[in-house]
C-alpha cells in the first residue's frame, strides 16, 4: 500500500482560512473532511449583556467583507423583540444598503476570486497582468458597492450608520443624484461582466441540490420573506430552529446544518433558483443570454448567478434612488425597549443569515444565536466535493485535485474572515500494488 | 514637498490591531510636514485605492512570516514584490493588494510596508507584551523615517 500527502499551507482566494483532508482508496473518495474556524460562535457570547444599538456596532465586526448582513438579521431580530415597525423609507434605503454590499462582494468575488480560476491563472495579480481591463472594471465596480456603503453606513467597513430603527443619517438628495448617477454609469459595466462570465470555460457537473433561500411575495428578497427550499419548505423564519438542525462534527469546530436530514445550499444560485420570477424582467433576459437557467443543478453556475445578482443589484439601487425623498425621521423616535426574542433573516451575499436574540427589559441581550451562510453550505460542501471528485477521477495528479478541490469550495464564496489557520489540503491516496 | 501618508491597517482583535496602535500614537505626535495617519479596517482592495494617488505612502500591518514574535519587518515594494506566499494577517490581504496595484500601475511614487511579527491572534481586545514593545519600537522607527532629510527635501 503506498500513502501520498500533500501539504498547501493557504487556500488561495478565500476569505480566511480552513483545512480539506482528502483521503482516496483506490481511486475513489474514502473519506473527506472540510475544517472551518466559525468566529460568529464567539460573538454568541460577547453579546450577551450588550446593549442593543451596541449589538448592531458590534455583529458588523463578525465579517469585514458583509457587515450589512449581520447587521440588517440583528437589527430585524431585536426590532421584532421590541415589537417596533421602522418606516418604509427606512425598509427601502435598507435594500440600498444591502445592494452595495452585494455589488461589492459580487464583483469582488467574479474578478479577484473565482475568475482567475477558469482563465488559467493562479491569481488575481496574475490575471491582471493579461487582462488589466477585466479586472479594473471589477475594483471600479467593487468600489461603487463601497460607494453606496460608505454613504449610508458612513464608511464601508464596521458601518456605523446603521441602529435600530434604521439609520442614524439620510442622505441628502444632492447626494442621491450623485450616487444615482453613478449607478447609471455601472449599469454597462454589470452588463459586460454578465458576458464575460459567460465566455469562461466553466466545467458542469449537475448534481441533485437542496436549495434554500428567502421567498417574498413581491421583490427579489434582501432582508425579508419566509424560508422555502426547492423541496418543499415554506416556513416562517421563526420555525429555522424547528426545521434545519445543527450538529456538530468531530473534525471541525463548525457545525454542520441540515434541512430535512439532507446538507443543503444557500447563497446566489439558491436565490436565483428559487426566485427568478422576482427579478426584473431586463435581468431575467440577461441571464437568457448568459445560459444561466432557474432550473441549473450546476454550483459552478454560482459565478453566474453572482454577475445577474450585482446587474440587479444596481438596477434595484437606480430604482430606489429614482424615488428618493428626504424623510421627516431617518429611524424610528423614543425607542422602547420590552423583554422578548425576536428573529431576522436577511440575504448576505452567500446566502441566508440567521439570527435569534432574546432581550431584557432593559433592552440587553439575554442571549443569542447567529447562524451564517458559510456554516450553512459547509455540509454540503462536503457532499459537492466527494460528488465531484467522483465524476471528475481521483487518477488525477495532486496538483490538478488540489485546485479542483479550491474552485468546488470557492463556488460557495465560504466567508471565514478573521480566523487565523491555514487551510492544508492533506491528500492520502492509498493504492493496491 | 510631497505628501506623505501612514497608513495603520488591522482588525479589532488581539495583536492584529498592532497597525492602529503605531499610527494613534503618530497622530499624537506633532508634524513639520504634510501628513495623513489614517487607520484602516481590513481595507482588502480598497487599500489600492487609498494609496494610488499617493505620494510617499507607509503602511504599518502585523505580519505572519515565521520570524519571532515582535519582530519588525521593513519592506520595499520590490521586496513585496518578491513575497510569493502572502504574509498579512488580513486575507486578500495587503501583499496581494499591493502586487494587485502594481500589476495595475496603480502603485504610489514611494511605499514602504512596515510589518510587526504577531503569532495567533486573540479574539479579545488584549495585545500581548512582545507586541507591545514592538509597537513602541516601530513608533520611534517612522517618526526617525518622517524626520529624515530624504523625506523632507522631496
Amino acid at each position: 500500500m503506498t500513502k501520498k500527502s500533500i501539504h498547501i499551507p493557504i487556500l488561495a482566494r478565500v476569505e480566511g482560512e480552513g483545512a480539506l483532508d482528502l483521503e482516496i482508496d483506490n481511486h475513489k473518495v474514502k473519506s473527506l473532511a472540510l475544517q472551518i474556524y466559525e468566529p460568529p460562535r464567539f460573538f454568541e457570547k460577547f453579546l450577551e449583556g450588550r446593549e442593543y444599538n451596541d449589538v448592531v456596532d458590534i455583529v458588523a465586526r463578525i465579517c469585514g467583507i458583509c457587515p450589512i448582513a449581520y447587521q440588517m438579521s440583528a437589527s430585524h431580530a431585536i426590532e421584532q423583540a421590541f415589537d417596533l415597525h421602522p418606516s418604509t423609507w427606512v425598509r427601502e434605503m435598507r435594500r440600498f444598503i444591502y445592494c452595495g454590499e452585494w455589488i461589492q462582494n459580487h464583483a469582488l468575488h467574479i474578478h479577484i476570486l473565482s475568475g482567475p480560476d477558469f482563465l488559467g491563472f493562479k491569481s488575481a495579480v496574475d490575471m491582471a497582468g493579461k487582462f488589466p481591463d477585466v479586472v479594473k472594471r471589477g475594483m471600479r465596480l467593487q468600489k461603487l458597492g463601497h460607494d453606496i456603503l460608505h454613504l449610508m453606513g458612513g464608511r464601508s467597513t464596521n458601518p456605523v450608520g446603521n441602529c435600530i430603527g434604521g439609520f442614524y443619517r439620510a442622505p441628502k438628495v444632492s447626494e442621491i443624484k450623485i450616487i444615482l448617477a453613478s449607478l447609471k454609469t455601472h449599469l454597462q459595466d454589470a452588463i459586460d461582466v454578465a458576458h464575460w462570465v459567460n465566455t469562461l470555460k466553466i466545467p458542469n457537473f449537475p448534481q441533485d441540490m437542496t436549495y434554500v433561500s428567502l421567498r417574498h411575495s413581491d421583490e427579489y428578497p434582501f432582508n425579508e420573506g419566509r424560508l422555502v427550499s426547492n423541496k418543499g419548505l415554506d416556513i416562517d423564519i421563526s420555525e429555522f430552529e424547528n426545521h434545519f438542525k445543527e450538529t456538530q462534527v468531530p473534525h471541525s469546530t463548525a457545525f454542520h446544518c441540515h434541512v430535512q436530514n439532507k446538507p443543503y445550499i444557500v447563497g446566489p444560485l439558491a436565490r436565483f433558483v428559487l426566485n427568478f420570477d422576482k427579478l426584473p424582467k431586463e435581468a431575467q433576459r440577461l441571464s437568457e443570454k448568459i445560459n444561466l437557467s432557474p432550473e441549473s443543478k450546476s454550483m459552478f453556475d454560482s459565478i453566474k448567478a453572482r454577475a445577474i445578482e450585482m446587474y440587479f443589484a444596481i438596477l434595484e439601487a437606480i430604482r430606489i434612488c429614482e424615488r428618493y425623498t428626504y424623510p421627516a425621521e431617518s429611524r424610528l423616535q423614543n425607542v422602547k425597549p420590552k423583554a422578548g426574542e425576536g428573529f431576522g433573516c436577511t440575504e448576505a451575499p452567500r446566502g441566508i443569515c440567521w439570527h435569534h436574540y432574546h432581550m431584557d427589559k432593559k433592552g440587553l441581550v439575554k442571549s443569542s444565536r447567529i447562524v451564517p451562510p458559510t456554516s450553512q453550505n459547509q455540509a454540503y460542501i462536503e457532499e459537492d466535493l466527494r460528488l465531484t471528485f467522483e465524476k471528475y477521477g481521483c487518477h488525477h495528479d495532486d496538483s490538478q485535485l488540489r485546485l479542483m478541490a479550491e474552485m468546488v469550495i470557492r463556488n460557495y464564496d465560504p466567508c471565514i474572515s478573521c480566523s487565523v489557520h491555514f487551510l492544508n489540503l492533506n491528500v492520502v491516496r492509498h493504492e493496491t500494488c | 514637498m510631497r505628501h506623505v501618508s501612514v497608513l495603520g491597517i488591522g482588525s479589532p482583535f488581539g495583536d492584529d490591531q498592532a497597525g492602529w496602535k503605531v499610527v494613534e500614537k503618530l497622530q499624537n505626535k506633532q508634524w513639520n510636514r504634510r501628513l495623513t495617519i489614517k487607520k484602516l479596517d481590513r481595507p482588502h482592495l480598497q487599500l489600492i485605492d487609498e494609496i494610488k494617488d499617493g505620494d510617499i505612502i507607509f503602511i504599518v500591518d502585523a505580519i505572519k512570516s515565521g520570524k519571532k514574535l515582535g519582530t519588525i519587518t521593513r519592506l520595499t515594494i520590490d521586496d513585496i514584490n518578491s513575497v510569493s506566499q502572502p504574509i498579512s494577517t488580513h486575507d486578500f490581504g495587503v501583499i496581494q493588494s499591493l502586487q494587485l496595484a502594481r500589476a495595475l500601475n496603480q502603485l504610489p511614487k514611494q511605499l514602504v510596508l512596515f510589518g510587526i511579527e504577531i503569532g495567533e491572534i486573540d479574539k479579545s481586545d488584549k495585545i500581548s507584551d512582545e507586541i507591545t514593545n514592538a509597537i513602541s519600537m516601530m513608533i520611534e522607527m517612522i517618526s526617525n523615517e518622517l524626520r529624515r532629510d530624504i523625506y523632507a527635501r522631496i
